[in-house]
């Protein structure tokens, strides 16, 4: 488990990180989401151990992972500006990722070789964009690393390798119990794959919860009254947000599906219909309640 | 998957050390290269000349002849040597921490499951791997080289394997301050102004300070602080330009090393604390970047301010180069820092305040505000003193006798006293005034280096130079001279002989012969001797009749010390022997003649000047350490018609000019009176010039030697 205690973070006088705390759960894929300058690659960088905190401290099962050969070699940390040695080929590259990482496995790196389809004898520096991306992933991957720290990964990939690269995650997750954390500025890319998620904003985090208990508790309520019916009367049912059209009222509701079914019910509708919401209208309302302009906040 | 275990508590990582040198093949190649043109070509070359080869000069040339040429060749090409091999040092010392240069490879190694001591070293290592393998396999093969073609002498071995030793050393000092500097920087183009910085800052801003003390201090002695002994420590260049045609001491190569190892650790040292966010800034430590730039700006704003000072001599000159500089390496070292010229002005009160401080440092110690060029100690402060008087010089100069320290802060104080007056220096003659470099080192440890031109006139000198002379380091300084020109004797050397008695005689005579007279009739050399006037002196060179080619004179050295020793001997009047064998042997050497030169003048009349009250100049002009102009004519005079001035100038004329270095120091002079003799060309003379008598006339200063001057003098000013 990663327990983020009050991290801070400052470049000279500006503030980057402020007493951001969080605690990520093994075999979970948390996804880190904020816009540009929130602190994102910051935090990574200080999860990875690159960057000592200037206030706070990132446990890895209890033990900080700052100047920690012992932890740190069981983080691996993508980049979203990859350093390939100079001159160097992929096996040139592996070969330095298997004399620092002691769970290095050659197999996957064969493996995921053949299944990225990438030449091995050809320098990187040569390699488009996406396929250093992909470079950067697969040798991450064979370092057999615990936690699998992404920035922007997914940037720069085709839809097609955008999937393989998620079904590998999935995978590893699931087979070696692989936890990444991938920080993106786009929600919508995080949504198919995390099952945790945090927002970052202005250096720290507004909220971090489970996707699924996310959208579990809360929902949309579309319903038609033909009786005359106030808004008051329905925001007594506890919603985030009310909007009104004539007879039809959309509502965002918290509770289970069907606790929310009960509250509307009691309000007597001519019909109506419970529909989950996306993760970003969730974020939207979450955002909301907590007085945030949402789209300054993400995007 | 691996089994290799975590290296996570090593200083070096094997495995990383490996990956690390094989990627840096490239590298090996560079140091081989080098160490190949600056060892193995500049030897070859030895055997190169005229285009033989190798096989062709060994029938030529002898063993020894070869032998000596390769040793000789060895400090003949040391500074270009040097130049490569600094040069490869800077190279090696950007590649160790090149990966910290970059913010992208900075943060992809510092991802890694090192840690930052274990990166460091196994990149430090790995360097010094790759330049001791270029260096090694070329110093092989060079050394196999020598073997095969014959010429593997011990010697010529010797000095191959000396040269690639001082590469090393000079490699070694300049990769760890290289390495230093990086630790430090964020980007290659500041390592290497850094490194720069290291090794020529401190002499630069020494100099600097010598400069700003030497431009208003009177007393100031600049040639102690700039001993080349000293300074040489202070940057390894001027080590470097010092030692250079010698072989590397012993202190250095351990001053050099331990220097290596303690400018590493302390790399690594400042390295841990190094925040990785940093990378890319020129100076990765903020508050260093602005503690470089005020130590900066100080050096060059001293350097800027003495150089238009040197213009004009004066204040404007002087506060002008100050501001320019100043003004200018603050908007340089802004810029270079903040990355932008748009810092240029940032932080102006810090150049405020930098100005205030450089205001009073030039304060005190630029214009001697708080006099600190006049301070003396107490004589009994003074644990001892290094005293030198020019011509009188004693290979152990050190003087702790409170009897003579005494005397000597009386002097100093005395003729500061005499300068703060703007006293007439009676004379400028060399007879009437000596130098006197001194250092007083109080019993605090503090060492007051002053150098004075003390005038006889004043008070304690008499007292002072007795004590001097009759220590017994002169008796042994002369006994030893006398001894080291002996030692010629046995070599077949003859001495040719420059005598100045009553006039320029020029002689050869067996060198052992002139002794044997000279140290039969020469007293004890102490004041009561030296105080004399001397009425001339033999100077000797010597011919060595045993060589190919007699004709070749040389200059007497000593030969355990190589100095050029004393070679002049005083001869006094009542040395009859010594003048009767110099009469005989100048008339009757073939290359016997007398100078013409100082018969043309004819004396046509003199002024007398009364010295005994110190006159003050119109105007005081201090030359830094020279003292004050002469202007005899402040002094009351009386003129003296011709045939009383002839008749003094025949009897002082020789005491005014026959004295060599050692009694022109020591002899006594006439405090009260100075004469002012008015001379004419000859006839023919003035003819052949087609000068009028008038403007032929010309004048010379003489003095009295003590208890010489006549009675009609002393008379003129009753």
């Amino acid at each position: 488990m990663i327990s983020i205690n009050g991290v801070s973070k400052y470049y000279d006088t500006l503030k980057s990180l402020d007493g951001v705390s969080a605690e990520i759960k093994e075999g979970s894929i948390f996804g880190l989401v904020g816009s540009n300058g929130s602190g994102k690659s910051t935090l990574l960088r200080i999860m990875c151990g690159i960057f000592r905190p200037d206030g706070g401290e990132v446990l890895y099962d209890g033990e900080n992972v700052y100047e920690n050969v012992k932890v740190k070699d069981r983080v691996v940390y993508l980049s979203d500006d990859q350093f390939f040695l100079p001159s160097a080929t992929l096996g040139d590259m592996a070969k330095m990722y298997a004399s620092v990482y002691s769970s290095f496995s050659w197999d996957t790196y064969k493996k995921l070789v053949e299944l990225f389809g990438l030449p091995r004898t050809r320098k990187i520096s040569t390699f488009s964009k996406g396929m250093q991306k992909q470079s950067a992933i697969l040798l991450g991957l064979s370092a057999k690393p615990k936690y699998l720290l992404c920035d922007e990964t997914f940037d720069g990939l085709d839809p097609v390798m955008r999937q393989l690269v998620k079904r590998i995650l999935a995978d590893e997750v699931a087979e070696n119990g692989l936890t990444p954390i991938i920080a993106s500025h786009n929600l919508r890319e995080l949504e198919d794959i995390c099952d945790h998620i945090g927002l970052l904003h202005k250096g720290g985090i507004l909220f971090e919860s489970e996707i699924d208990t996310l959208k579990e508790n809360i929902h949309t309520v579309q319903a038609v009254f033909a009786r005359e019916i106030g808004i008051e009367e329905i925001a007594r049912i506890g919603t985030v947000s009310i909007k009104q059209r004539g007879s039809m009222v959309t509502a965002v509701v918290r509770g289970t599906r069907d606790e929310v079914k009960t509250k509307i019910e009691g309000l007597d509708p001519d019909f109506y219909e419970i529909i989950p919401l996306t993760l970003e209208e969730i974020f939207i309302s979450e955002m909301e309640e907590r007085g945030y302009d949402y789209t300054k906040v993400v995007f | 998957m691996t089994t290799r275990k975590l290296s996570s508590e090593k200083l070096l990582d094997l495995s990383l050390l490996k990956n690390t040198t094989r990627r840096r093949l490239p590298h090996i190649l560079v140091a081989f290269l080098v160490s190949f043109f600056t060892v193995s070509v500049p030897i070859m070359m030895v055997f190169d000349e005229h285009f033989l080869s190798v096989y062709d000069l060994y029938d030529r040339i002898s063993v020894d002849m070869m032998i000596e040429r390769v040793v000789n060749r060895v400090s003949e090409i040391m500074v270009v040597n040097l130049i490569a091999t600094y040069a490869l040092a800077v190279y090696f010392g950007i590649i160790t921490l090149g990966y910290m240069m970059k913010r992208r490879s900075a943060h992809f190694y510092h991802a890694l499951p090192q840690k930052r001591e274990t990166l460091y070293v196994t990149s430090t290592v790995s360097a010094l791997l790759c330049a001791a393998i270029g260096a090694v396999v070329n110093i092989a093969i060079a050394a196999g080289e020598l073997a095969v073609f014959g010429v593997g002498y011990s010697e010529v071995y010797g000095a191959f394997f000396s040269l690639a030793f001082n590469n090393m050393l000079v490699f070694l000092s300049v990769y760890a301050i290289t390495v230093f500097a990086g630790t430090v920087s964020g980007n290659r183009v500041v390592q290497v102004l850094m490194t720069l910085v290291i090794m020529l800052y401190p002499l630069a801003t020494y100099l600097g300070m010598i400069l700003v003390r030497q431009s208003h201090a009177m007393y100031f002695f600049p040639e102690y602080y700039l001993n080349e002994n000293n300074i040489q420590w202070l940057s390894p260049f001027a080590h470097v330009i010092v030692n250079y045609s010698e072989k590397i001491s012993l202190l250095t190569t351990a001053l050099a090393l331990v220097a290596t190892v303690a400018l590493l650790i302390g790399g690594l040292a400042i390295y841990k604390k190094r925040a990785i966010e940093n990378s890319e800034r020129p100076i990765v430590f903020k508050k260093l970047g602005s503690v470089l730039k005020y130590m900066f700006m100080f050096t060059v704003t001293i350097f800027a301010g003495m150089f238009f000072y040197n213009i004009e001599y004066n204040v404007f000159s002087l506060i002008f180069g100050c501001v320019s500089g100043a003004v200018l390496s603050f908007m340089l070292f802004n810029t270079i820092l903040e990355k932008t010229p748009k810092a240029m002005f940032k932080n102006i009160k810090g150049l405020c305040i930098f100005a205030a401080a450089f205001a009073v440092y030039m304060a005190i110690f630029g214009f001697d505000v708080f006099k600190l060029d006049k301070y003396i100690p107490d004589s009994d402060d003074i644990a001892y003193a290094e005293i030198d008087l020019y011509s009188a010089e004693y290979d152990d100069n050190r003087f702790d006798d409170p009897e003579i320290l005494k005397a000597l802060v009386t002097v100093l104080e005395n003729q500061q006293q005499f300068n703060d007056n703007f006293y007439v220096t009676p004379l400028e003659h060399h007879h009437g005034s000596f130098r006197i470099n001194v250092v007083m080192h109080t019993k605090l440890g503090l060492p007051v280096a002053r150098t004075y031109n003390v005038t006889k006139y004043i008070d304690g000198v008499d007292e002072f130079l007795e004590l001097y002379a009759n220590d017994e380091r002169m008796q042994n300084a002369f006994d030893k001279r006398i001894s080291a020109l002996q030692a010629h004797t046995g070599n077949g050397y003859e001495a040719d002989l420059h005598v100045q008695l009553d006039g320029y005689r020029n002689a050869e005579c067996p060198l052992d012969d002139i002794l044997s007279v000279y140290i039969g009739e020469v007293s004890k050399m102490n004041y009561e001797t030296l105080s004399k006037p001397a009425i001339g002196y033999v100077s000797i060179t010597y011919i060595n009749t045993a060589g190919d080619n007699p004709s070749r004179v040389y200059r007497i050295y000593d030969e355990k010390t190589d100095a050029r020793i004393f070679d002049d001997l005083p001869i006094y009047a009542d040395m009859t022997d010594t003048i009767a064998y110099l009469g005989y042997v100048t008339k009757n050497s073939p290359h016997y003649k007398i100078a013409e030169a100082d018969n043309t003048y004819n004396v046509i009349g003199a002024n007398v000047y009364d010295t005994r009250e110190p006159q003050t100049q119109y105007y005081a002009y201090v030359y830094p350490n020279r003292g004050f102009t002469c202007d005899i004519s402040r002094y009351p005079s009386k003129s003296i018609d011709m045939e009383t001035a002839k008749k003094i100038n025949d009897l002082i004329y020789v005491y005014n000019h026959n004295q060599p270095g050692l009694t022109s120091l020591f002899v006594a002079i006439d405090k009260d009176f100075v004469i002012q003799m008015k001379y004419i060309y000859e006839e023919q003379v003035l003819k052949s010039y087609d000068y009028t008598k008038d403007v032929a006339a010309s004048y010379e200063t003489l003095l009295f030697p003590r208890g010489m001057v006549p009675a009609e003098i002393k008379s003129l000013f009753n």
